[in-house]
């Protein structure tokens, strides 16, 4: 019987966790060498149509350097080739209870910052962070680069959300899963790190009948 | 019978999780040509439902869920006599929509095309319309929307939400332009991430409360109706090249 209890609690606790344990971006990021004063010396990342490409920022091997708003981990890539009308998606979402707000930077070829997407653009929802960005005609757009400003960690996303869980009861000699829905505010916080995801795709509207 | 019960507690414990649709931005700058906007009218919504996402009685068996049924259905009618007859959601709606694209800065006209109406508790999902009729516009928006005070179990308090989805169509070849989904009130914690979510914070502790506060309530609906057509007129705001 108590075993019973016992899983049900960790199945809720694990639910309400992601799966995930915090990991301290903080602490990492303090300690955490910097890398390229100049953004010349970046090791970007080649990036491709309909690839996606995820980091997670704030792992050991996330790099870090100094941006005019502050020491932040970040994610490099490199644009392909320009193909035609494309949509940029970048997203962040959680782990744990830790968001990284990204702001990110469009640089070109001599990488100077063309053009910059204020984490304030950011959509946040359920735990995540995107923006969809097109790219409809050829700007110079070379590089990217994802990072986040110091005044963005620590503010707060609250949201309440309905949560299930089932509690095993005794009931006429058996034991009968009582389904329970109750409530919990996320609470998720911009932090130093988080997962990173950017997806590049030709701007091909969809049919109503595929 | 049983079958129906089993998909309708399916529906209800999945409720949010359902027909999740792709998202699609818009792309204001390739898609400047778009000045005009048809709305097409949504399916009729006429009473608001009373629901929990878990129902006590969804533990006991087919009993217990002709129970849960009854009782939220109890509670619909309940609920649904105290706010009056004269509920004009779709009226609300459309009007909120066309306002807030108008100020957006596009045309905007209305049509009405017959629609399966959406009842509480049914078991089929609200859609798109398959096919359009001819129409001298340049996009079309379609759109269906449920209003709900909805609790996520017997002990939490009923939050009035409102999940709409809707899509902006090329009227030239039928392509979706801008496509979203929104849930304005109480989300469910297995909801699909591509459902954007905003908050209310208006709530009832439990159904006399929320009887007895029945018109407020349901302007509580209407404040989430708006917030969400406002919420796709910013998606569809014309962006400078």
């Amino acid at each position: 019987m108590k075993n019973y209890y016992l899983v049900a609690l960790l199945a809720s606790g694990l639910s309400l966790t992601g799966c995930a344990t915090p990991a301290n971006y903080k602490t990492r990021l303090e300690t955490s060498h910097l890398c390229c004063d100049q953004l010349s010396e970046v090791t970007y990342q080649p990036l491709d149509y309909n690839k996606p490409m995820k980091a997670t920022l704030g792992s050991k091997k996330s790099p870090a350097r100094h941006f005019p708003e502050g020491k932040s981990f970040f994610l490099a890539a490199k644009l392909p080739a320009y193909q035609g009308a494309s949509e940029l998606t970048i997203s962040s979402e959680s782990v744990g209870q830790q968001l990284f707000a990204p702001q990110v930077w469009l640089l070109n070829e001599q990488f100077q910052t063309l053009e910059t997407i204020p984490a304030e653009a950011f959509q946040y929802s359920n735990g995540q962070y995107d923006y969809t960005a097109f790219l409809n005609e050829d700007k110079a757009y070379r590089y990217l680069m994802i990072y986040t400003r110091a005044d963005q960690v620590g503010k707060t996303n609250k949201q309440r959300v309905a949560i299930f869980n089932a509690s095993p009861v005794f009931l006429a000699g058996g034991i009968v899963n009582i389904q329970q829905g109750g409530e919990a505010n996320s609470n998720i916080v911009n932090s130093e790190g988080g997962k990173v995801s950017i997806i590049l795709k030709k701007y091909q509207p969809k049919s109503i009948n595929p | 019978m049983k079958k129906l019960l089993v998909i309708s507690l399916f529906t209800m414990t999945v409720a949010g999780c359902a027909n999740t649709l792709p998202k699609q931005a818009f792309n204001s700058s390739a898609n400047a040509h778009v000045e005009r906007i048809t709305i097409i009218q949504a399916p009729q919504v006429d009473k608001v439902a009373v629901e929990m996402l878990v129902h006590p009685g969804e533990s006991f068996g087919l009993i217990g869920a002709v129970a849960a049924i009854s009782d939220m259905s109890n509670k619909t009618k309940l609920y649904n006599k105290a706010l009056g007859a004269d509920q004009n959601w779709n009226a609300y709606a459309q009007e909120q929509l066309s306002q807030a694209l108008t100020n957006a800065g596009y045309k905007v006209n209305t049509v009405t095309v017959k629609r399966p109406p959406i009842t509480p508790f049914a078991t089929k999902q609200p859609e798109f319309l398959k096919t359009y009729p001819a129409l001298e516009t340049d996009a079309i928006l379609d759109y269906y929307f449920t209003v709900t005070q909805l609790a996520a179990g017997a002990t939490t308090s009923y939050v009035p939400t409102v999940n709409l989805s809707t899509r902006l169509v090329n009227n030239k070849n039928k392509t979706v332009l801008y496509q979203s989904q929104f849930n304005a009130g109480l989300a469910n914690q297995y909801q699909d991430k591509a459902i954007v979510n905003l908050q209310s914070s208006t709530e009832y502790r439990n159904i006399s409360e929320l009887n007895a506060n029945a018109s407020l309530s349901a302007d509580a609906l209407k404040q989430n109706i708006k917030q969400i057509a406002q919420h796709i007129a910013n998606d569809l705001t014309k962006k400078p090249k």
